[in-house]
């Protein structure tokens, strides 16, 4: 991959907000080359490794992703600064449910960032085997569902992305993945007896 | 109600875009029929599962990434990893390869030129003059100029010669030679036409080579090659390996 020049704040926040995924990787990846190191350093010093850096740094980058589409969210802080509280905030977590031992976490200017405590999507058994259910069921559906419930697109945007020849085709299409959804779902549950 | 309807309904109810209105009737009528509410959870969980699945994606897609960052930077680092010896003796290998062939070059150039060749492989024909030739017995005057290598001074007096009628092909030769001496190659190949018109056995080859020659002064390697290539395929000629020679370098 060629090395890329850092966009400015405006144009990842436009980048991210739009439909086109090679343009939404770009905006991650400048944000990769300019805030993973801070994070990398952090979480290594409260006692994680390079694979829970990478980790909370991918959840904190989808965090931002989803409030940045999200109605009504507006950023009063830079995005280094944001992503580094919200990726304090996921490690602290992760530490405080497995009951590690941390040492000197500094508080930090709540008032500045706004809300940066964002809980994760809610994983419990039935959601993660809905997960599952969609992931088997590959294809358009896949791709349609995730759209309208994971980057929150709305069935104008997804007739449009999708190529369907109008929004009612969209809405047709989406009831019918649903009821697919629904049967693999409850064949899957039944076999994991959940 | 349709799932379809009931579906809008969930949607909006969870996207918040019902009024409070809206949301309390629908709330109570979750709380009056069972199976709606049951609905609503599974809608519930298939949404929720549909956004762990765009999460999943997305940490794959995040990952890939990453992975290219790393692998940039790794290639970066390798490079600049290299001990500073095996950096120094690559940098002088590379130096000294440059000097060798810039040697090569500049050695090889120059004599692969025509005029370079020229200079090399021309001598003036040497007069030894034959028993019928009548310039030996009549001790003619152009002949002393000639060996002192006077060719300005011999031109005038050959050409009056020629005119006289004395056209043998020995004369022919050494007009030639004399116009090729004061840089006149054009009018030297005349001259040496005209022994080849005459097909001349005895000095036929050297009328070949001298045109060659003549080409090669001018810078005309391809027609040069011609008369050295007639030379080069007559095991008997006169200055045949010369000619070789010259093709060799030539090509």
């Amino acid at each position: 991959m060629p090395m890329q020049n850092s966009l400015a704040k405006s144009a990842i926040i436009e980048h991210l907000r739009g439909h086109d995924e090679r343009m939404v990787d770009r905006a991650f990846e400048s944000l990769y080359r300019e805030h993973a190191a801070a994070v990398r350093s952090f979480v290594m010093q409260k006692g994680g490794n390079a694979e829970d850096a990478a980790d909370v740094f991918q959840d904190a980058l989808i965090v931002f992703y989803k409030k940045i589409r999200s109605n009504g969210f507006e950023l009063h802080c830079s995005i280094g600064t944001y992503l580094f509280a919200v990726s304090k905030n996921l490690w602290l977590n992760k530490v405080r449910k497995h009951k590690k031992e941390i040492i000197g976490v500094d508080g930090w200017p709540q008032d500045e960032l706004g809300e940066t405590d964002v809980p994760l999507m809610e994983e419990n058994p039935n959601s993660l085997a809905a997960a599952k259910a969609l992931k088997k069921m590959g294809g358009d559906c896949e791709q349609l569902l995730v759209d309208f419930f994971f980057n929150g697109l709305e069935t104008t945007e997804i007739t449009q992305r999708m190529g369907y020849a109008n929004e009612q085709v969209t809405r047709n299409k989406k009831s019918r993945c649903l009821k697919k959804l629904r049967i693999l779902f409850r064949q899957l549950k039944s076999q994991m007896s959940i | 109600m349709k799932s379809k309807d009931l579906h809008r309904q969930f949607e909006r109810y969870l996207l918040g875009q019902m009024t409070a209105q809206e949301a309390q009737a629908f709330e109570d009528s979750m709380d009056r029929e069972e199976d709606i509410r049951q609905q609503f959870e599974e809608y519930k969980i298939l949404a929720q599962g549909a956004a762990l699945r765009g999460r999943e994606l997305m940490k794959e897609r995040l990952k890939k990434i990453e992975a290219n960052i790393q692998n940039e930077k790794k290639t970066q680092q390798a490079l600049w990893n290299w001990p500073l010896g095996t950096v120094a003796t690559t940098a002088i290998a590379l130096v000294l390869t440059v000097i060798v062939l810039a040697l090569i070059y500049l050695s090889r150039s120059p004599a692969d030129t025509p005029e370079v060749l020229f200079a090399d492989a021309y001598d003036a024909y040497e007069w030894t003059a034959g028993t019928r030739d009548t310039s030996q017995t009549k001790q003619v005057p152009w002949r002393q100029l000639y060996q002192a290598k006077r060719y300005g001074d011999v031109l005038p007096l050959l050409e009056q010669h020629l005119q006289e009628g004395n056209n043998s092909s020995r004369l022919q030769l050494l007009l030639g030679i004399c116009k090729l001496e004061t840089n006149d190659p054009e009018g030297a190949r005349e001259a040496f036409q005209l022994i080849l018109q005459k097909n001349d056995p005895r000095f036929s080859d050297h009328a070949k080579w001298y045109t060659g020659l003549s080409f090669l002064k001018q810078g005309n390697a391809s027609a040069a090659k011609t008369f050295f290539q007639q030379l080069a395929d007559d095991p008997t000629a006169d200055h045949r390996q010369q000619a070789a020679d010259i093709i060799q370098k030539l090509q």
